[in-house]
């Protein structure tokens, strides 16, 4: 074949493309659908772009990166393989007549199979083409997804309207089948928030709503300032309790199963209802950090000024005391006379100081210039709220008011957090305080418990506002609705709190 | 190129077009596949890399993955958004001795140069001496001074006393240029990676509430300091807050902060009949007391140094001011009723920070809060070493990085294996040091009880806390003077 001059020159192609197009090829529709199919992942790139640009702000970063058609494809080998994840703990999972059988399949004609690990989320169809697909798969109708798991209704090796490759072995043997479906929008995680924000704060966790409020709150925390909310926002977060991801309002409230569940118009908030819940109504308006749930308590004296006095024991962490003390400082309630007088002194030896050997017989106690009298006559001087007076002010108190409040959450790690975060001149207690008596110890923890087992630490028993002994060392087992205040370790059903600065009060209901 | 990447734009055009064209041949090697899905797949990974790229300079974690490789203009945009500026670094500088032959006015512009070991410093400002002003140092030799800053800052431009310099300047008779008294020691720009490292402590607000936002205010405001702690409620060596019955109230904030300058002064004092030298003239928090000499046969020095009673501003507890600005000292000496010549260690920067945090528009409202620096435990190295081929390195050079390095060393332990390490790594013709190494170090406690340590592997503080001193308050510290070096082989 003769070649005409300069046809092999890559100049003179590119220069006939243009009249080639127009003149002689007549395609056109061709070249759309090529654009087009060119468009679709340019768009991804668009929207990549966008995501990196908003990931700047913690209120704008994507949870999760949407690319659109994505191509899922699946074989029937792996049906059932790799599935066991479908349920997991936790999930709302009915079991008996109307539910699961235990230990049994969910439907013999579903099959399930495992999502690709870098998808986190389908959107609601898939379809068998891009273009005008001749069959769509609903969520809800002929699929779900849970746990990245996902359960078709129907074998969808057998649907007429997929196309699929047969694969075949050595001997051209068929050994498994391959369908390929097209997902318009897929979910998935590229860890831009963990990128920008978490890894400040060595926080690396799957992306979620929840993680990216977490992140929120701690920027919060230490931007704004220790402010109450950011410390409750973030106290709750890091035991796992759902906060306000949004400014939003409430628009319904089920209560119809164990848990209690919030709808807002974006998000939706599962309350475990075995733990206490803040009144919450339909209508109402919710900031962004607040709380669902109120059994962790920040307290401080200057919003609570009689809730320290109230308590009528109050025990000083040994992190606190100076060297001379060998133990926790436990102070009671007792009120001793005391001569007023200039240099005059009063006997601290009513405090009962278990081991302790401070010297607190002569404490000076120094009257101001301000006209009061002096005189021969005593005045009463209650010890506890001597000490408690001076220690209150820069001290603030984390209650915990549940024992299924997941304290494994504060680790050394997020409590370095809020101690980065608050005024290097104060510092808090956490304390548990729990109330329940022995049925609800019974149903509720590991049902088989009776009494509860408790470490080394310091306990009083009889009565918690007329304490009568102090007792340190190891408790051994207590009879459950026995009234105790307990400074130290303590294993309460599955939760273990650690001793130290935790004041776990249990209180007969 | 991502060969992932093509691949799936290519999977997508493919099926676009085998959808809308069942007929058309979409295989490898056909027109449509080499001409126009290949094209557009490699096009596709080509942006996907950019965005790629764009994402790697906006990204905090990326950029700490390969901090060498992202453009400083790139990361320094990108923590902008923390409140994290780049260190521009700090220049050696310090005084030097001009001596001339005649005796007349001299004019020394700024800029002038000078250049010691190749190395140019220049006057920081302009120096005028009429010809009364200037010292007599021997026959027709007088001297004056002059404050110069070095053109880089980089830590071969660290010069010691007594270093000789040349200058180009005429006609100023000039006999010697030589170094008063060691410089300050540089510290290098910040490098993408240590601004990222340290973007962590930029998240914060702009008071002196917490330890987070005082750190970041005081390394904004000094950027000579390298190392900053604080003490408040919840630390042990912390002991402002007790209360007369042992418990801690609160309230209370202590700042300890350290460059890696050690200054050096020279005071005047007349000691009562017994003796006692009262040091509450000095301003600064005392490091150490080096030497004492009579005024009037100072080179005659005591170094067998017997002090010290320490008292305090009455509003702060007895141990707990020391190292501050609210500390005074008296020195034990052997001359009584004389006029003498203290040489001490002082940290200056104690002050500069008190003053910074008695900003009324920083300071916290009902908040006490003292500068200190850390109780100095200071190092003695006795170096042997070896070279390679007989050749040799300058002395100063290596008592310079050896200070430098202890300076800047911010552990509570000092292990002599990392030391070792920086040295062999630092002068490339150090062919061998010899261990054991006889390092040591002395700080004292509370009651001037003179502690110690030795140790071939790790110097450590007696981890029993005593009184507010602890591993978390000392940190280790050296001069040129503590160094003692020896080649061998």
């Amino acid at each position: 074949m003769k070649h005409s001059l300069g046809s092999s020159s890559g100049n003179i192609l590119l220069s006939s493309l243009g009249s080639f197009w127009n003149i002689i090829f007549k395609q056109k529709e061709l070249l759309r659908v090529i654009l087009n199919a060119q468009q679709i992942k340019i768009e991804d790139l668009y929207f990549r772009l966008c995501e990196i640009a908003l990931g700047n702000s913690i209120e704008n970063v994507s949870i999760f990166s949407k690319k659109h058609w994505y191509n899922l494809t699946l074989k029937e080998s792996n049906i059932g393989v790799g599935t066991g994840a479908l349920n997991q703990y936790g999930d709302d999972i009915i079991y008996g007549k109307d539910g699961l059988l235990y230990g049994g399949r969910r439907d013999q004609s579903e099959i399930s199979l495992r999502l690709p690990d870098d998808i986190d989320g389908l959107g609601n169809f898939l379809c068998n083409r891009i273009y005008n697909p001749s069959h769509v798969l609903s969520k809800g109708r002929d699929f779900f997804i849970r746990n990245n798991v996902i359960v078709f209704k129907e074998n969808i090796f057998n649907n007429d309207y997929i196309a699929y490759n047969t694969i075949y072995d050595d001997e051209g043997l068929q050994v498994d089948k391959e369908i390929s479906l097209w997902v318009p929008v897929v979910y998935t995680d590229l860890k831009d928030m963990y990128h920008n924000f978490g890894v400040l704060f060595d926080i690396d966790r799957d992306s979620s709503p929840e993680y990216k409020i977490f992140l929120n709150v701690i920027i919060s925390l230490f931007v704004n300032g220790p402010k109450r909310r950011y410390v409750e926002g973030f106290l709750n977060a890091t035991f796992g309790l759902p906060i306000a991801l949004d400014k939003e309002t409430i628009k319904y409230i089920d209560t119809t199963d164990d848990y209690k569940t919030i709808y807002t118009k974006n998000n939706t908030y599962k309350l475990d209802r075995l733990m206490s819940i803040t009144p919450l109504v339909v209508g109402q308006e919710l900031e962004v950090f607040d709380t669902f749930h109120d059994v962790v308590e920040v307290i401080e004296n200057k919003d609570s000024p009689t809730w320290i006095k109230n308590r009528k024991f109050f025990t000083i962490p040994d992190s606190l005391l100076s060297g001379e003390y060998l133990t926790p400082l436990t102070v009671l309630y007792k009120t001793v006379n005391v001569p007023l007088k200039v240099d005059s002194t009063f006997s601290l030896d009513e405090v009962l100081m278990g081991e302790t050997t401070v010297e607190l017989e002569k404490v000076s106690l120094s009257v101001g210039m301000n006209g009061l009298a002096i005189g021969e006559s005593n005045v009463k001087i209650n010890t506890y709220d001597y000490i408690t007076d001076q220690v209150k002010s820069n001290i603030f108190f984390i209650v915990l008011k549940s024992v299924y409040v997941n304290t494994a959450g504060m680790s050394k790690k997020f409590s370095n957090i809020l101690k980065e975060a608050l005024p290097a001149f104060c510092t808090y207690i956490m304390m548990s305080e729990l109330e329940f008596d022995d049925v609800d110890l019974y149903n509720t923890l590991d049902q088989t418990a009776e009494s509860i087992s408790l470490g080394e630490g310091r306990s009083t028993r009889d009565t918690v506002y007329s304490t009568s002994e102090i007792r340190d060392g190891r408790f051994g087992v207590i009879q459950l609705g026995d009234p105790l205040i307990v400074d130290g370790g303590a294993i309460l059903g599955s939760e273990e709190f650690i001793p130290g600065s935790l004041l776990i009060v249990i209180k007969e209901i | 190129m991502d060969q992932d990447v093509v691949a799936e734009g290519k999977v997508i055009i493919t099926e676009v077009i085998n959808e809308n064209f069942p007929d058309i041949d979409t295989s490898d090697g056909s027109v449509i596949s080499e001409f126009i899905i290949n094209t557009g797949s490699i096009n596709y990974a080509f942006l996907e890399e950019k965005i790629q790229s764009f994402n790697n300079s906006v990204s905090i974690s990326k950029a700490l993955e390969n901090p060498d490789t992202v453009d400083d203009a790139a990361v320094d945009a990108l923590m902008s958004n923390w409140n994290a500026e780049r260190s521009p670094g700090v220049k050696p500088k310090g005084n030097i001795r001009i001596t001339v032959s005649s005796l007349r006015d001299y004019t020394v512009t700024s800029g002038t140069a000078f250049t010691s070991k190749e190395k140019d410093y220049y006057a920081l400002s302009d120096y005028s001496f009429e010809a009364e002003d200037l010292i007599q140092s021997g026959d027709n030799a007088y001297y004056f001074i002059v404050n110069i800053e070095a053109d880089e800052a980089e830590s071969g431009y660290n010069i010691l006393s007594g270093a000789k310099f040349t200058s180009v300047v005429y006609p100023l008779n000039i006999t010697s240029i030589e170094a008063v008294n060691d410089f300050s020691l540089a510290s290098e720009v910040q490098t993408s990676a240590d601004i990222i490292a340290v973007v962590r402590e930029s998240i914060t607000t702009r008071d002196f509430v917490s330890p987070k936002s005082i750190k970041k205010l005081i390394k904004e405001k000094f950027t000579t300091i390298t190392q900053i702690e604080t003490l408040g409620y919840k630390d042990r060596e912390q002991q402002r807050d007790y209360n007369n019955l042992g418990i801690k109230v609160g309230g209370k904030v202590d700042i300890l902060s350290r460059t890696k300058d050690i200054d050096n002064i020279t005071v005047e004092v007349t000691t009562d009949e017994n003796g006692l030298a009262d040091l509450s003239s000095v301003e600064y928090p005392i490091l150490r007391i080096n030497s004492y000499a009579l005024k009037i046969s100072p080179s005659r020095k005591v170094t067998d140094i017997s002090f010290l009673c320490i008292t305090a501003d009455s509003s702060l507890s007895h141990i707990q001011a020391r190292f501050s600005p609210s500390e005074n000292i008296s020195l034990q000496t052997t001359y009584l009723s004389q006029t003498i010549l203290i040489d001490l260690n002082v940290s200056k920067i104690c002050n500069e920070v008190q003053s910074f945090i008695e900003d009324e528009d920083l300071e916290s409202i009902v908040q006490s809060t003292l500068s200190k620096t850390f109780m100095p435990a200071f190092v003695v190295v006795d170096l042997e070493f070896g070279t390679k081929d007989d050749s040799s390195i300058d002395s100063d050079s290596i008592k310079l990085a050896i200070v430098d390095y202890i300076n800047s060393y911010t552990g509570e332990r000092f292990f002599v294996s990392l030391f070792v390490q920086h040295l062999l790594s630092t002068f490339d013709n150090m062919e061998y040091i010899h261990l054991p190494m006889d390092i040591k170090a002395r700080y004292q406690l509370p009651d001037c009880t003179e502690v110690e340590i030795s140790s071939p592997d790790a110097l450590e503080i007696d981890p029993d806390y005593v009184l507010g001193y602890s591993n978390k308050t000392c940190r280790f510290y050296s001069t040129s003077d503590d160094i003692y070096l020896e080649v061998v082989g």
